[in-house]
C-alpha cells in the first residue's frame, strides 16, 4: 500500500516537475517501472575484505528493490586506486559515474570538468535533486565547500553531519604502559616539556625495556600530523595566518621543530629506524607491545588494534587519545587533524553518461531522512533499531557479527556510512563505530583544539594545477630527505635548516604560495 | 662456397620484384603462416609507437592523442632541468652498472657450475632450488628485505654478529645499491642460468674429447671448449642487457626507497612513477621514456658494433 502511494506520489512529482514547479519536496525515492542501471567506478574503501563487489553491499540491494535502479560497479584494484584512476581518464573509456575523493585528484577537479571527463551538476541538481538543493540553500557553509570557484558544481557529495566527524587522528598512548611509569591518565602531561619528561621516564623505565617511547613512521608521519608540529602553531604545508597563506616547512617555527625532534632523536626517545617505517610495521611493533606514543588514529589504530591485542594474554592492553601538547602550560591547541565537513568525496557523473537525471535522483534520496536511515543504519529491524528514548542502534547482525566480521566490516556490508557515496553521514554512528569507553572520553581531547589556521578546501584552476603540482613533487621529496637528515643529525642544524629553505624557495615555493593564496581568495570570494 | 657464390650472383641479376614474387609463390604457405604474426606487430608494436608523439604535447584525454595542444621540447626541457636529473640519472646508470659487472656473469658462472655436476639428480635439485626464487613476486621479496633488514633482523644480526652495525640497513644511502644488486643476484640467478645451460648442451661433446685428448684438465676444457661455445649467447644478452641500461625498473625501488635513502636509492623511473603516474602527467613520462629509449638505441649500436669487432657475434 505505502509503496504505491510512493510510486504514485513520485509520478504526481514528475508530472509536476516537467510542469516546472519544482518547489516541491520529494518524500520517497524516485521508483522507476522499467528496470534501470547505471555504471560506477568505485573504490573498495573499508569494504575490502567483507565483500568483493558494493553490489552486495544491503543499501544498494535496498535500492534496488525500492527503485529498480542497480549499479553496476566496476572496481579499482585494492591499494592501486591512484594510478587506476588516472589510466582510466587518460583512456577516454568512462563509467557513468565515479566515485571518488575528488580534491585530491592530480590537477584538481575544475581540470576534469574542462577536459570534459565529468559533467557539471548545477542544471541537474537543480532540477532532479530538490532535498540536496535545499540542503544546500539552508548551509552555506557547505555550498561554498563543494562548488568550484566559479560556482560549478562537480560532485554529489559526502558530507559530515558534524565537523566532529572530521577529526579522527592524534595522539595516542599505551594506558597501561602510563601505569608502568607511576602516571594517571589525569595527569598526563599538556606541554611538550612535560611530554619529554614522560617519554624519559618511559625510556628510563626497567620494566618498559625496548619500548620506543614516541613512535612515526617516516618523516610524512610526523611533519603532516600536527601532534608536535602543532604546538608551534604551524602546520606543514599550507596554512591560513589570518588570510594569509604560509608554507610551514620554511618557517621558524618549523626549524625549532626540527631543533625538537633532533633532541629527542638524540635522547633515545624515537624509534631510531623512523625513517624505514612502514604501516606494516606499525602494526608489528604496536601489537607485540614495543610502542608507548604514537600518532594514530580512531577506527584504523585504537579500533584495530584494541581488537587484535586485549586477550586473555594482555588483558591490560589500552591505547588512550590523548590531548595535543602545547609548548605553555594552560593554552588551548592551536591546530589538530581536522578535516571539512566536504572531504571531497562524492560521485561526479561522466561525459559518457546517457542519462545523468537517473543518476541524480537515485543519490537525491540518500539526503531525504528517510535515505539518511537508510545509508547510515541499513534496514530498521534487521541492522538497527531505536532504543527507548528513540536513538537508533545497530543489531547484533551488525555490532557482533555471526561470520566474525569486525564492526567496522560490517558496517561497510550493511550501511555506506563508511564509503566515499554521497551519504549524509549522521554524528551518532560515529559512538557505534568506536564505541570503546576510552575512544567516547578521548575523542573530546582531540576535539579541543582551536584549529583556525587550517586551509579551507581550496580548488586551483585548471592552468594553476599543472604549475603547482611540478613545484610540490620537488619540494615535498626534497623537504622530507632534509628534515630526516637534520633529525638524524646527519647535517647540522643551523646550515641544513638554511640549505633547506634557499632550496625550497629555489625550487619555487613561494610561487607554489602565491598560487595557493590565489586560490583561498577565490575561494573565499565563492557565494 | 664456390656453388653458394655462384648462385648469389645468378640471383642478383634479377630484379627485386622477381625475387619477392618468386619467393612468395614457393612459400606462399609459410608467409601465410606468418601472415597473423606481422598485423600483430604491427598492431601492438608499430602502431603504438606512433603514440610518441604526445612527448610533444600537453596530452588531454578529451583532446585525445592526435588533436593535444604541441608544446615542443618543454617536457624534455622540464626533466633535463629538474633539480633531481643528475641525481637520478647516476642512481640509475650506477646500478646498472653494478648489476651488469655483477649480477649479469652470476648466472654464467652458476650454469658452469651446474654443468660441472656429474649426478643428473643432484643437478636437477639444485637448479630447481637456485631458479625457485624467482617465482616469488617483488612485493614478497621487499616485504621479506625489510624484514630481514630492519634492527635486528636475521640479515642484519648476522651482520652484526660479524662486528658490522646493528641498524636498519634500509636508511643507509651506501647500503642501498648493494642490496639492490645481491637481492638481484639471489633473485634471478637460477632462473637467467637457463638460457646458458640450453647453450651448453649444443655445444659438440667431440671437442671435449678432442680436448681430453689433448691432455686438458677441467678448468682448461672449461676456458678453450664451454666458454667460446657459449660466447654467441654471452654477447647476444649482454648487447640487449647494456641497452637496457637506463631501464631501472621502478616496482623494486618503490618498495624500497625511503627518504633516508633516497640519495642513492632514486632513479628515474621511480621519479616518473611520482611526477607522471601518480600526477597523471602522461606526456612527461612519454618524454623521458622517449629520452631512454633514444639513448638504448644508441648503446646497443655501439655494443654491437663493439662486439662484433672484437668477438664476430653480434645482433645483426
Amino acid at each position: 500500500m505505502k509503496q504505491s502511494i510512493r510510486r504514485i506520489a513520485a509520478l504526481l512529482l514528475a508530472a509536476l516537475m516537467t510542469l516546472g514547479v519544482t518547489a516541491v519536496m520529494a518524500e520517497g525515492p524516485t521508483v522507476y517501472d522499467e528496470p534501470q542501471t547505471f555504471t560506477m567506478w568505485c573504490s573498495m574503501d573499508k569494504a575490502a575484505g567483507a565483500i568483493s563487489d558494493w553490489s552486495e553491499n544491503l543499501v544498494y540491494q535496498e535500492m534496488a528493490k525500492l527503485t529498480n535502479v542497480t549499479v553496476e560497479f566496476q572496481h579499482p584494484p585494492v591499494g592501486g586506486e591512484k594510478d587506476a584512476f588516472n589510466l582510466m581518464c587518460a583512456s577516454g573509456d568512462y563509467p557513468d559515474a565515479i566515485q571518488y575523493s575528488w580534491l585530491t585528484v592530480p590537477g584538481g577537479p575544475a581540470n576534469y570538468i574542462s577536459d570534459g571527463v565529468i559533467i557539471p551538476l548545477n542544471d541537474l541538481i537543480d532540477q532532479y535533486a530538490p532535498n540536496l538543493k535545499a540542503y544546500l540553500e539552508a548551509h552555506p557553509d557547505i555550498n561554498q565547500q563543494i562548488m568550484l570557484d566559479d560556482g560549478t558544481y562537480y560532485v554529489l557529495p559526502s558530507i559530515y553531519q558534524d565537523i566532529e566527524l572530521a577529526t579522527h587522528q592524534g595522539p595516542v598512548v599505551r594506558g597501561d604502559f602510563l601505569e608502568k611509569i607511576g602516571m594517571t591518565p589525569e595527569e598526563f602531561p599538556t606541554t611538550v616539556a612535560g611530554w619529554e619528561e614522560m617519554l624519559i621516564k618511559v625510556r628510563d623505565c626497567e620494566e618498559l625495556e625496548g619500548v620506543i617511547p614516541f613512535f612515526f613512521a617516516q618523516m610524512t608521519n610526523i611533519s603532516e600530523s600536527p601532534v608536535i608540529l602543532g604546538a608551534f602553531g604551524i602546520t606543514q604545508e599550507f596554512y591560513n595566518d589570518n588570510g594569509t597563506v604560509k608554507y610551514g616547512a620554511i618557517q621558524p617555527e618549523y626549524k625549532e621543530f626540527l631543533a625538537l625532534m633532533r633532541r629527542w632523536y638524540e635522547l633515545g626517545l624515537l624509534d631510531t629506524e623512523f625513517a624505514a617505517n612502514t604501516a606494516k610495521l606499525r602494526d608489528e611493533k604496536v601489537t607485540s607491545d614495543r610502542v608507548f606514543a604514537f600518532i594514530g588514529s580512531m577506527g584504523n589504530s585504537i579500533t584495530r588494534y584494541t581488537a587484535m591485542c586485549r586477550n586473555e594474554n594482555n588483558p591490560d592492553f589500552q591505547l588512550l587519545p590523548m590531548p595535543y601538547p602545547t609548548l605553555n602550560e594552560g593554552e588551548t591547541p592551536i591546530v589538530g587533524q581536522q578535516g571539512a565537513k566536504y572531504t571531497g568525496a562524492g560521485v561526479a557523473i561522466t561525459s559518457s553518461c546517457e542519462n545523468p537525471e537517473l543518476i541524480v535522483k537515485f543519490y537525491d534520496y540518500f539526503y531525504t531522512e528517510e535515505g539518511h536511515m537508510l545509508s547510515n543504519w541499513g534496514v530498521q529491524g534487521l541492522t538497527y533499531d531505536y532504543d527507548e528514548e528513540g536513538n537508533p542502534y545497530f543489531l547484533p547482525l551488525v555490532a557482533e557479527n555471526p561470520d566474525g566480521l569486525s564492526r567496522e566490516q560490517a558496517m561497510a556490508k550493511y550501511t555506506i556510512w563508511q564509503s566515499q557515496s554521497p551519504v549524509y553521514k549522521l554524528k551518532d554512528v560515529l559512538e557505534q563505530r568506536d564505541c570503546l569507553p576510552e575512544q567516547i572520553e578521548g575523542r573530546k581531547n582531540w576535539l579541543a583544539c582551536k584549529n583556525e589556521i587550517i586551509m579551507p578546501p581550496v580548488t586551483p584552476t585548471a592552468e594553476e594545477a599543472d604549475e603547482f603540482a611540478t613545484i610540490m613533487n620537488d619540494c615535498t621529496t626534497y623537504m622530507q630527505e632534509q628534515a630526516t637528515k637534520i633529525i638524524m643529525g646527519e647535517v647540522d642544524l643551523d646550515e641544513g635548516f638554511d640549505t633547506m629553505v634557499s632550496t625550497l624557495k629555489g625550487m619555487g615555493i613561494e610561487r607554489a604560495i602565491e598560487l595557493r593564496q590565489a586560490q583561498l581568495e577565490r575561494y573565499l570570494a565563492r557565494i | 662456397m664456390v656453388s653458394a657464390s655462384a648462385r648469389r650472383v645468378q640471383i642478383g641479376r634479377k630484379s627485386l620484384r622477381q625475387r619477392v614474387v618468386k619467393d612468395l609463390r614457393r612459400y606462399k604457405y609459410v608467409y601465410l603462416m606468418l601472415l597473423p604474426l606481422i598485423i600483430w606487430y604491427l598492431l601492438f608494436c608499430y602502431w603504438p609507437l606512433l603514440g610518441n608523439v604526445i612527448a610533444f604535447k600537453d596530452f588531454k584525454p578529451m583532446k585525445g592523442i592526435w588533436g593535444s595542444d604541441w608544446v615542443g621540447f618543454k617536457h624534455f626541457t622540464s626533466f633535463f632541468s629538474s633539480y633531481y636529473f643528475g641525481r637520478l640519472l647516476r642512481n640509475t646508470l650506477l646500478i646498472s652498472i653494478y648489476c651488469i659487472i655483477f649480477s649479469f656473469p652470476a648466472p654464467i658462472i652458476l650454469a658452469l657450475l651446474i654443468n660441472e655436476l656429474r649426478l643428473p639428480r643432484y643437478k636437477r635439485v639444485v637448479q630447481t632450488i637456485t631458479y625457485m626464487p624467482y617465482f616469488i613476486s617483488m612485493i614478497v621479496i621487499c616485504g621479506m628485505l625489510m624484514d630481514f633488514l630492519k634492527k635486528d633482523g636475521v640479515i642484519t644480526s648476522v651482520l652484526a654478529a660479524i662486528g658490522l652495525p646493528n641498524e636498519n640497513y634500509l636508511m643507509m644511502p651506501g647500503a642501498f645499491r648493494t642490496i639492490y644488486v645481491t637481492s638481484d643476484i639471489w633473485q634471478h640467478c637460477g632462473w637467467n642460468s637457463i638460457i646458458y645451460l640450453a647453450a651448453l648442451s649444443s655445444i659438440d661433446q667431440e671437442l671435449y674429447e678432442a680436448a681430453r685428448i689433448d691432455g686438458a684438465g677441467r678448468l682448461r676444457q672449461t676456458w678453450h671448449v664451454t666458454l667460446p661455445g657459449l660466447l654467441p649467447t654471452i654477447m647476444i644478452l649482454l648487447i640487449m642487457r647494456v641497452g637496457a641500461v637506463l631501464n631501472v625498473g621502478y616496482e623494486k625501488i618503490i618498495l624500497l626507497y625511503n627518504a633516508s635513502n633516497a640519495e642513492t636509492s632514486d632513479v628515474i623511473s621511480s621519479f616518473v612513477y611520482r611526477r607522471g603516474i601518480l600526477e597523471a602527467n602522461f606526456s612527461y613520462t612519454t618524454a623521458v621514456d622517449f629520452f631512454n629509449a633514444l639513448i638504448s638505441f644508441v648503446l646497443v649500436i655501439v655494443t654491437n658494433t663493439v662486439s662484433k669487432r672484437k668477438t664476430e657475434y653480434g645482433l645483426w
